[in-house]
């Protein structure tokens, strides 16, 4: 991948993948499955996304995320239950991950490799033990949000696109951003990103926190089509799993493997895990194995030197007397 | 007075299992400087033997050790020779999503075999208990804290003492030098990996004597795992020993003054306040 | 800039690990437009001294003055914003970035001001690096020589008042030392103050205007390449290894 070639933005792909999302909308929403399916999708994507900023960009890899979205889910359903509309509470629930990523990242990411990953997963299972225990936000049984006052499945379509499609631009665009040249100049050598005048420490806690509104931002997303949030889930552990799975068979520190694989995770799980739910963890862990031991780079990458195979062949077919 | 005190005694006794129970992950960080996942893994099929030869065949938790030392080394050398030794070059998050892996899948083996029900294990001793003084001290954890202290001894004595702990030391100082110097750096890594994982599956023998037997049982201790062993310097056995009874005096103290629910928060915030003060020996 | 005011000037920095004294009460001044050599046997303590003035490590005491100003203490990115740049003895490139990437982070993130767009003064301190033909290559794909060329491209896009050079030569054959030495003249007609860290004593002797020597921490002895060597402290320092000959371990 040239991460950082200046090359400007792929405009026609961006309106093709508007374009995309649009035309599916009616034939999506018309059915109660492909609507949950579609919701979850753009879920998956945002979260992978912001997921990455952090995992991807910066190579720090977070087991703790789901802190984020928890928080972000239970900002929406509190307020919502105090009568605030629930879009209304969507910056809320931005800006309260925001802060919360912040308050423990700035710490945090001082530290590097594993002893971060480690850390996060400590600050994870705070989060969640407390809020287990947190009676006024419904202890261990969460909170159930008002059904009658349900968005409808074409604004959570609407919503949904837009929160994922915005993750994936802001993640473009970060990509391609002076924190992103530093980001990944600290992901290969913290020393010397240093000795280069790049403040390691702010430019982890700035992107940190950029990717910890997205996930709030998911969160509240999620409560509003779940209509139902508990500790269990929104801070559980196997949802911060499943963001470093997406990213790593996807392909790591790239805009478009968050993509990839929250899709194939979806696929994953709707039609395999659906159908043999007694192994899902096995089946995570074989995952995590086999892409840690043959496929580091994820599929993205794999797809990208099949598509310039294909697109190589196809201008030697092309180009007159260029068959043999 | 008499309370805070049985609360200080139970916090001591706890804490030194919990210094054994550490202590593998610690030996395998210092000479593979790896970051072992799977602990929690090692930790579960502990207990889960231990159960199951208690209600199989009766076996008493102490005897069924002889069991799961051997088990554990031999489980822990093949996880290193089939696993961890081809990542050896790989940066360290790798191998730690590697074992991770591993850890998921015996977590969903346990699940698949024995369900996700709450299990205990009840021997003629687990409910004796002493009295020493105003105190009653509960037996099964006296003995666990004598087996955990012995455990730490021998393995003291061993490092110190015996050609395989010379290398181990050796290749924890410096990879390359001490392959220059000849010593077998590849049969050393998996030896400690052996050690350590049978050190946690000896550790889930011991603790099924009062824990519940589920296969979350390595989720909740692989954190405290890392918790005592940040804490207590990584590689630092004396270290080690202190830090595990502070946790568990720590966790006892939290239990009695506020609430039980809360006694497991103390330690995810210790682990994550050691490791951003101490992160001077860990950049 | 005040006449007079030299551009670096280290009083009594001390370093201590444990009980071993690494840096030990040194003294040094980099005059404006100067090239100051800095040689020692293995272990004086020159990579320490470096890793001192560039923040990676912290003091014990002593000041250090960039311009005047009191620097000691900055980390190491607050000191390359404020104009000190460093190289590093076995350069530590950004390995999944291209060339210009890498200097780019130099430019985008080193001192401010200069009225230049950080990718343009990047590609002129690739084109002073000589690594303007490799501009999209990934660093991975370069050969030592080009990685301490690289390395010095990365430093020298920060705008540094001073650059720290460490052992930009070692390692390189004859022809690589030359064109090295080269570009260390071409970035001091620029404007930057360098010291220079250096085992292979050719290229150190000849480019340096004066040239201070350290041993186990501390300085014994500064004057022009030329008094230097016949300095029998020196000498004796060196165990009769004062002859000039390439002594050129990493």
């Amino acid at each position: 991948m040239t991460v950082f070639g200046g090359r400007r933005p792929a405009w026609r792909l961006w309106a093709l993948a508007v374009l995309a999302v649009a035309l599916a909308a009616p034939i999506l929403v018309a059915n109660p499955y492909t609507s949950r399916l579609s919701q979850l999708l753009f879920l998956n994507v945002a979260l992978a996304s912001a997921w990455n900023l952090i995992g991807g960009f910066a190579g720090q890899i977070s087991f703790g995320n789901s802190s984020l979205f928890g928080v972000g889910a239970y900002a929406t359903a509190m307020l919502w239950l105090a009568g605030v509309p629930p879009l209304l509470t969507m910056p809320v629930a931005a800006a309260a991950a925001a802060a919360y990523g912040a308050a423990w990242g700035w710490p945090c990411l001082r530290l590097r490799g594993p002893y971060f990953a480690i850390a996060t997963i400590g600050v994870a299972e705070a989060t969640r033990i407390a809020v287990n225990q947190f009676d006024p936000a419904g202890g261990a049984s969460g909170l159930t949000l008002p059904i009658e006052q349900d968005a409808g499945g074409g604004a959570l379509y609407v919503m949904g696109a837009v929160l994922a499609l915005g993750s994936v631009l802001v993640s473009d665009r970060i990509r391609r951003s002076r924190l992103g040249l530093g980001l990944f100049a600290l992901r290969e050598d913290a020393q010397a990103a240093a000795a280069s005048g790049v403040n390691v420490a702010r430019q982890q806690v700035v992107a940190f926190a950029i990717a910890a509104a997205l996930t709030g931002l998911a969160g509240s997303y999620y409560a509003q089509f779940t209509l139902y949030v508990v500790p269990e889930k929104v801070f559980g552990f196997d949802l911060s799993i499943s963001l470093v799975l997406m990213v790593l068979v996807g392909g790591i520190g790239t805009v478009a493997g968050p993509i990839l694989g929250a899709a194939v995770y979806l696929i994953l799980e709707q039609f395999v895990l659906a159908s043999l739910p007694d192994i899902h963890l096995a089946m995570f862990g074989l995952l995590l194995m086999g892409i840690v031991l043959f496929e580091p780079g994820g599929l993205a990458p794999r797809l990208a030197q099949a598509g310039s195979g294909a697109r190589s062949l196809i201008r030697r077919w092309r180009r007159p007397g260029g068959t043999s | 007075m008499a309370d805070l005190l049985s609360v200080l005694v139970s916090g001591v006794l706890v804490g030194t299992v919990y210094a054994y129970m550490a202590y593998g992950l610690g030996l395998i960080y210092g000479v593979l400087r790896v970051v072992n996942l799977a602990h929690g893994a090692f930790l579960t099929l502990g207990v889960y033997v231990t159960w199951w030869l208690h209600a199989a065949f009766g076996l008493d938790p102490l005897v069924s050790l002889l069991v799961t030392v051997p088990l554990g080394f031999f489980l822990g050398a093949l996880v290193e020779r089939s696993l961890v030794f081809r990542l050896r070059d790989s940066p360290p998050v790798t191998t730690l999503l590697l074992l991770f892996g591993v850890w998921l899948i015996v977590r969903n083996v346990l699940y698949l075999i024995f369900g996700g029900a709450d299990r205990s294990l009840l021997t003629d001793y687990s409910l004796e208990s002493f009295a020493m003084g105003p105190l009653a001290v509960s037996l099964p954890r006296v003995i666990v804290a004598v087996f955990s202290l012995l455990g730490f001894l021998v393995l003291a004595l061993l490092l110190k003492k015996a050609w395989a702990g010379l290398a181990l030391r050796a290749v924890a100082g410096d990879r390359e030098a001490a392959s220059l110097s000849g010593i077998p750096v590849n049969r050393v890594w998996a030896v400690a990996f052996g050690i350590g994982s049978a050190l946690a599956m000896s550790a889930g023998s011991l603790m099924s004597l009062f824990y519940s037997v589920t296969p979350e049982f390595g989720a909740r201790f692989l954190l405290k795992s890392f918790c005592v062993v940040v804490l207590g310097g990584l590689t630092n056995m004396g270290g080690i020993l202190v830090a595990g009874v502070a946790l568990g005096v720590a966790e006892d103290l939290t239990a009695f003054y506020f609430h039980t629910g809360y006694r497991d928060v103390v330690s995810f915030i210790v682990l994550v306040l050691a490791l951003v003060l101490r992160r001077a020996d860990t950049g | 800039m005040t006449a007079g005011v030299p551009l670096l000037e280290v009083r009594g920095l001390t370093k201590s690990f444990g009980g071993l004294t690494a840096v030990r009460d040194v003294d040094l001044t980099l005059q404006q437009d100067e090239i100051l050599g800095l040689i020692g046997p293995n272990g004086a303590g020159k990579t320490t001294l470096f890793n001192l003035l560039s923040g990676s490590l912290p003091r014990d005491a002593g000041s250090i003055r960039l311009r005047g100003r009191e620097i000691a203490g900055s980390p190491a990115h607050r000191t390359c914003q404020l104009g000190l740049a460093r190289t590093f003895q076995v350069p530590r490139p950004f390995l999944s970035l291209t060339v210009f990437e890498s200097v780019l982070v130099g430019a985008s993130f080193g001192r401010r001001g200069g009225g230049e767009a950080p990718w343009a003064r990047a590609e002129r301190c690739l084109r002073l690096a000589r690594l303007l033909r490799r501009r999209d290559s990934r660093v991975a794909a370069l050969n030592l020589a080009e990685r301490k060329r690289l390395d010095l491209a990365r430093a020298l896009a920060t705008r540094p008042y001073a650059l720290l050079v460490d052992e930009v030569a070692a390692g390189l054959n004859p022809s690589e030392v030359k064109e090295t030495v080269h570009i260390l003249r071409r970035i001091h007609e620029g404007g930057v103050g360098i010291i220079y860290v250096e085992h292979v004593m050719d290229a150190v002797m000849g480019v340096s205007h004066r040239v201070q020597v350290i041993d186990r921490g501390r300085t014994i002895a500064v004057g022009s390449p030329g008094e230097v060597t016949r300095n029998p402290t020196v000498i004796e320092a060196y165990l009769g290894g004062s002859d000039g000959g390439g002594e050129s371990d990493g």
